[in-house]
């Protein structure tokens, strides 16, 4: 079973297309990496997966759930958090963490777990404008766990990490994940992140898939021993 | 149009959002009372001086501070609302709470109820401080003023759902109108004078504003002259007609956002 079945995306901006007739067909209980350079469609991919942006052309179901007409069903199975993501000023970390737990309809107490998960009890009571960049990001990964979700969309949620914490963060969701069995989507620049969480990565380059499959066999295929030489090479080859 | 299931936690959900970051902030609490107690006091001072002055006015003075305090229900209540959204744009969260199950249609809910609780409580110190202060109690003008309030705080929801959808529509370029947008009507609502001071073209815009025909009840109210009922089932109606094309620019802003992928703006 897929948890994302998408085909055909398209998005256009401008006349210019961002995603171009893009398969995404992603099964339930695995790691994918979308990966690719700056503008190759990543980002406006994830969006129309998670029901932000509408595809000019194509459809998409998330875990059986056919989106524009059952987005809220889905998106009660997913969650989400970014490198770019906030969190509100004037409130306490708890505050934030009760707010999605009800939204999401689950026991409150899931705040502390979540933040426990992350080794980051210690901020629960802490208001958000005080916490560092990095503890933002894991209280986001922490909001991002407060569902137990099936599908678990992460754009580059270890950029603002310091190496440590990031191998933490990597070492806690490959836990989690064979713990509770969900799937993953993530986008990330850092290749050796990848290789350590994926099972497959797909490529994309002008928003279309442009190489899918293990990372060790896609880096074999283009010759080199790891995804960064081979992220160099395919962001070359798209530039024609 | 189905619900979907569980849509009253997230309502609430979005209320204690809300009210968690008023709670904690010291400057929203400020601007929960500080505003409207000095537009109070000053025109509660202005008015004691009409009086004191033994000025021959054609009217009570009295129609300040009631002016005042229906005014403020359509300011507060436009503020109320639109300043959620603006909040969560301003924090970076909307991509967080769009990423979640909450509908766009839950959301407005949560902000209404929200925003109506913030005016309630405002309301209530500014009337208590105009009984208190300039013995000017709302309940002078009789049971007609739940019908004025209502209308006000209607036109107020109106205007708020304008701005979300300009907000929606051009991001944070279009916070300021967040403010402006209540002194665009405000002349044409004839709130501090009557309608008839107004140029002609000016009474032709006021004749479609619905603070306009409540001001005007209000006066007769106050000055012993039975209430226009006529004119405020007018303004009912305008309002009504104001809610739903506000409600269908809004939601066709969003339409413009899924669409043109405007999402992009709130990372």
């Amino acid at each position: 079973m897929y948890a994302i079945e998408a085909r055909g995306l398209t998005k256009a901006f401008r006349g210019t297309r961002a995603v171009d007739d893009l398969d995404v067909l992603i099964e339930s209980g695995t790691v994918v990496a979308l990966l690719g350079p700056n503008g190759a469609g990543k980002t406006t991919t994830l969006m129309m997966l998670l029901g932000m942006t509408d595809p000019d052309a194509g459809s998409i179901r998330i875990l059986g759930h056919t989106l524009p007409r059952e987005r809220a069903i889905a998106l009660a199975k997913v969650n989400f958090t970014a490198s770019y993501v906030s969190l509100p000023s004037d409130v306490r970390v708890r505050h934030h963490l009760w707010v999605f737990a009800d939204i999401y309809g689950v026991s409150r107490t899931r705040a502390e777990e979540v933040l426990e998960l992350f080794r980051i009890g210690h901020l629960f009571d802490r208001p958000t404008a005080q916490l560092s960049s990095g503890q933002r990001t894991l209280v986001g990964l922490a909001k991002a766990m407060l569902n137990r979700p099936r599908l678990l969309v992460l754009d580059e949620p270890t950029a603002s990490l310091d190496p440590e914490v990031g191998s933490e963060v990597r070492r806690i969701l490959i836990e989690e994940k064979a713990r509770e069995g969900f799937t993953i989507l993530m986008t990330s620049h850092n290749m050796a992140e990848i290789e350590r969480l994926c099972s497959r990565v797909i490529f994309l380059a002008a928003g279309r898939a442009v190489a899918d499959g293990a990372p060790a066999e896609i880096a074999a295929r283009y010759g080199h021993e790891d995804l960064e030489d081979t992220f160099l090479s395919i962001a070359q080859e798209a530039r024609g | 149009m189905t619900v979907p299931q569980g849509s009253g936690h997230r309502i609430l959900a979005i209320v204690r959002r809300h009210l968690y970051v008023t709670i904690h902030s010291p400057t929203r609490m400020i601007e929960l009372g500080f505003w409207p107690i000095i537009d109070l006091l000053l025109w509660g001072m202005i008015t004691t001086f009409l009086r004191r002055s033994g000025t021959e006015m054609p009217i009570p003075v009295s129609f300040f501070l009631g002016a005042i305090l229906l005014w403020d229900l359509v300011f507060r209540s436009k503020n109320a609302v639109a300043l959620c959204l603006l909040e969560e744009n301003h924090s970076r969260n909307v991509i967080s709470v769009l990423a979640s199950p909450v509908t766009p249609g839950e959301y407005l809910a949560g902000a209404v109820v929200f925003g109506l609780g913030k005016v309630a409580v405002t309301w209530s110190i500014m009337a208590a401080l105009a009984w208190t202060l300039f013995a000017f109690g709302v309940l002078s003008l009789g049971p007609t003023i739940t019908l004025y309030a209502l209308v006000l705080i209607l036109f107020g929801l109106a205007l708020s759902l304008l701005v979300i959808g300009c907000v929606l529509r051009f991001g944070y370029a279009a916070d300021e109108l967040a403010w402006a947008v209540a002194g665009l009507v405000v002349p044409f609502s004839a709130v501090f004078y009557p309608v008839a001071v107004l140029p002609g073209w000016a009474q032709t815009i006021a004749s479609v504003m619905p603070p306009a025909h409540v001001f005007e009840a209000m006066r007769a109210n106050l000055a012993g002259r039975p209430s226009a009922w006529g004119s405020i089932w007018v303004a009912l109606g305008l309002d009504l007609g104001y809610l739903a094309m506000a409600f269908g620019f809004a939601r066709s802003m969003f339409g413009a956002l899924l669409r043109r992928g405007f999402i992009t703006r709130y990372m």
